[in-house]
Parts: structure tokens; sequence; C-alpha cells
């Protein structure tokens, strides 16, 4: 029966056979290990860094512009702040010197009423003075001229006109 | 000639026990992946374990078949 | 099979069709004769794809752009799906780190030598004997176990595999010496097996298709053959492209099997 052993040999590898599916097994094997992968790995890396650093990159320029713009709304903020506080300021200080004014005007007001009134006294009193110089002289005189001649004595006459001048001003 | 006629009708006799030796594993086959399909359907979540273990079971499975194949070329 | 071979040795004699047979699988040595170092026609055809995928790897890869043309970009969807749709998510990149070299090798040399069995005029997977698989899968055999050794000590393992909780005790009697023989034999047993198998069968039934095709349609006078031959020429094409699909799903099964057996001889997480 040699066809039966032909169909045994089939699952006997040959000693040759043997020898050189290892050696191209070893040979595919250390090309492989040695060569092949590890360029397309170091391929494969490279690319993944790139997308990675370009990720990384977009989201530092992304964190960039939050900060920029963190920064901005701040000082616009502040500056917001700023001009509120100032108006606040300036209306206060408005409302101080309209007050002042206020104030200043008042007393001057009454400076000046005073003023007039003091002086409106003293006119009085100036006018009362000459009037009670005149009156007397004019009623001395009117009264000369009625009596004659005899009021022609001075203390008489002085000592009359007091008296109703003293009259006068109680009747005041 | 009436040897050859015997010749062939002998060596059809081995091809029918092949098919035979494979209609079980055949049977199995069917059996496990039409299950590991229905398992991967119900949790797709598990698909890369099923496969894992259907691979092992179908190559268990296939070592019988392939042992009538054998045994066709040494008996 | 092996009287198939000799009824079909007898029948091309009578000008039958000429049916592959398991001779194409042990073809004779051309070179070295005797030697350990002898070359024979699969030898021959698995240097040759050893060095046309050498020379396309290294070339590409020393060619590797930031920007990938169409070339690398299909090269690296290969790569990217052994290391993401094997390894990682077999393993788990943290652990899987280590094996993508590993099973990125057998994936594409695996591949590449499935391809041979429909390229014309080599019409032969250079893994089409059973010393090739056999040293892929002893390369895996040796992987977990020493994965199994560094990662829990190889008691542990032993144990943890032998003796699987939640197993009743009297069953440990039959269960350990399966499973012992099961990650000891079986494994590379079947890796091997399976793909070996999977391309003499391939071998075979497109061989069988165009054979018969040709001796239908060109050998045999009768024209009314010729349509019969021309069912069993698109059969033949219709398994061509199969073998394709198959070169690609055993490559596939291998490193997937290969990944599962390492990741099996890490430490439970339960």
């Amino acid at each position: 029966m040699p066809q039966a052993t032909d169909g045994v040999r089939l699952f006997l590898p040959e000693t040759y056979d043997i020898v050189w599916s290892l050696v191209i097994l070893v040979v595919i094997a250390v090309a492989f290990y040695k060569f092949i992968l590890p360029k397309f790995q170091s391929v494969f890396d490279e690319r993944a860094e790139k997308i990675e650093g370009g990720m990384a990159k977009a989201q530092k320029a992304q964190e960039d512009a939050d900060a920029a713009k963190r920064k901005y709304e701040d000082q616009l903020n502040n500056a917001r702040v700023d001009a509120a506080k100032i108006r606040d300021d300036a209306r206060d200080e408005a409302g101080s010197i309209i007050a002042d004014a206020h104030k200043r005007a008042d007393a001057e007001a009454t400076q000046i009423t005073t003023n007039a009134r003091r002086s409106i006294a003293s006119q009085q009193q100036q006018a009362l003075v000459s009037l009670k110089g005149q009156v007397g002289t004019l009623a001395t005189a009117l009264a000369g001229k009625i009596l004659g001649a005899k009021l022609e004595d001075g203390d008489v006459q002085s000592t009359m006109i007091d008296s109703v001048i003293d009259e006068l001003e109680q009747s005041k | 000639m009436g040897l050859i006629t015997l010749a062939a009708v002998s060596g059809n006799i081995e091809i029918i026990g092949v098919g035979l030796a494979v209609l079980g594993p055949a049977l199995g086959m069917g059996i496990l992946a039409g299950k590991a399909f229905e398992s991967m359907a119900r949790q797709p979540e598990v698909k890369g374990t099923i496969q894992t273990f259907l691979m092992v079971a179908l190559a268990m499975i296939e070592l019988l078949g392939l042992l009538g194949f054998v045994a066709l070329f040494i008996v | 099979m092996s009287q198939v071979g000799s009824m079909t040795m007898l029948l091309s004699e009578a000008s039958g069709p000429s049916l592959p047979t398991i001779k194409d699988f042990l073809p004779p040595e051309i070179l070295f004769q005797g030697t350990p170092f002898a070359i024979n026609r699969i030898i021959f055809i698995r240097i040759v794809a050893t060095i046309v995928l050498l020379t396309v790897m290294c070339v590409t890869a020393s060619r590797v752009k930031l920007i990938p043309g169409r070339w690398q970009s299909a090269v690296e969807w290969v790569l990217d799906f052994v290391r993401n749709g094997i390894v990682y998510s077999v393993l788990g990149s943290e652990r899987g780190k280590r094996y993508v070299p590993m099973i990125t090798t057998i994936f594409m040399t695996v591949f590449v030598f499935n391809l041979c069995g429909v390229i014309p005029g080599a019409n032969m997977a250079a893994t089409a004997t059973i010393a090739t698989p056999l040293v892929f899968a002893l390369w895996t055999w040796c992987q977990y176990w020493i994965a199994a050794a560094r990662e829990q000590g190889l008691g542990h393992y032993l144990k943890e595999e032998m003796f699987p909780k939640g197993v009743p005790w009297p069953m440990y009697v039959i269960v350990a010496p399966i499973q012992l023989f099961e990650i000891a034999i079986v494994r590379p047993f079947s890796l091997t097996l399976r793909l070996f198998a999977n391309m003499l069968a391939g071998h075979m039934l497109v061989g069988t298709c165009l054979a018969m095709g040709q001796f239908y349609i060109i050998e045999m006078s009768n024209k009314l053959m010729t349509l019969v031959g021309g069912v069993w020429l698109i059969a033949g094409l219709v398994f061509v492209c199969f073998e394709i699909f198959v070169a690609a799903l055993q490559a596939y099964v291998f490193a997937t099997l290969s990944t599962v057996y390492i990741s099996q001889s890490y430490p439970q997480a339960e």
C-alpha cells in the first residue's frame, strides 16, 4: 500500500521542510520585529503626536482667548464701576456745591437784610435827631411868634423844648 | 475493469464517511454561531468577550471535523 | 482518497481528467537532494513568497510617510486591523502591546502564503505542507506557556486550567487529563491541522473543478459535454474566489486563536 504511506507522509513533516519553515519564519519575524513594525510604529506615534500637539495648541489658544476675554470683561466692569463711582462723586459734589451756594446766599441775604435794617434804623435815628433839632427850632420860632417876647429867656426855652420832645417820644 | 469499479466504490464510501464526520461539527457550529449571534444581539456590550469564546469553541468543534478529514488520508 | 488517487492515475492513462492528488503536496526535491536543506516545489514557492512579502513590506516601511499614500493606507489599514481588531480587542492594549509584532507577523505571513494557492503559476499555498503551520503553532505554543510562566507561574496556571472552578470534584478525574491534553497538545495540533487541511481541501477543490472543466471542454470530442465543462469551469472560478476568502479567514482565525490562547495564560480577572 504505497498510497497509504503517502497519506501518512502528508502529516509527517520532512526535516528539510521544517528547516525551511523555521528559516523563513525567523527571517520574516526578524524583519517585522526589527524593521517594518518599528518604522510604521514611529509614523503612527508621530502622527498621534502631531494630532495631539495640534489639539493641545488649539486648546491653549482657546484658553488664551478665554483669559484675554475675561481680562477685558474685568476691565470693562472696573471701568463701569469707576464711572458709576465718579458720577456719584460728581453728583455728591454738585449737591454740596449747591448746598454751599445756598448757605452762602442765605448768609449773604441775612447779612444784607441785617445791614439794611441797621442802616434804616440809623437813618431813622438820624432823621429823628435832625427832626428833633428842626422841630425844636421851628416850634420855638413858632411859639415865639405866637407868644411874642415872652420866651426870650434861653433857659426856659430849652427846658420847654426838651419837655415837648420827651412827650413826643413817649407818645411815639 | 472489475477491479477499477471496486476501487471506485470503496473510494466513494470513504468520502461518505467524511461527509458523516463533518455532519456533527456542522450542527455544533450552527448551534454555536446562532447562539453567539443571539447573545450578541441581546447584549452588544459584551460582544468582544462573546467573540473570543466563540472562536475558542469553534476551534474545538472544528478539530472534530478535521479529525475525520485527516483520517481520510491516514487510514 | 488514496484509492481515488490510484484510480485517477489509472484513469489518466485512459485519457481521463488529470485530477489533483495528494502527490501534489509531496513534490520531489529539486535542489540539494538528500540534505536538510533540500528544496522542493512548495518550499520554492514559500521562499519566493517570503522574498516578495519582505520586499514589499520593507519598501513600504522605508518609504513610510506621515501623510499616507494609497498603498501605505492599505498596509496601515491591515496593520491597524491586526493590532486593534485582533490583539487589543482580545488582550487589551496594556497586555497586547508585547504581542502585536508576533501576531502581525503570523497574520501577514499566513495570509500571503495562503494566497499563493490561487496565484497562477504557483497554484499551491505555501502553507500547504504540515511543517509551516506546525512551526507557527509551535511559536504560539511557546508564547503562551512563557506568558503563563511569567504572569502567574506554571504551577498556578496548570492548577487553574486543569481544575476549573465550579466543577464538582469527582469530575476532576476526567476533566484534569482532558484539560492538560488540550493545553499541551490539542491547541498547537488543531492550529496546524486547521490551516493545513483548509489549504489541502482548497487545492483539491479548485484543482478538481478546473481539471474537469478542461477535460470536458477541450479533451472530450462530444460538443454537448462542453456545457458540463462550462459548469465545472464556473464552479472553479467561484471556488477560486472562495479560496481568496478562505486565505484571509484562515489567517484571521490563526491570529485570533493565537491571541486567545495567550490571553488565557494570563490570570483570570474574576
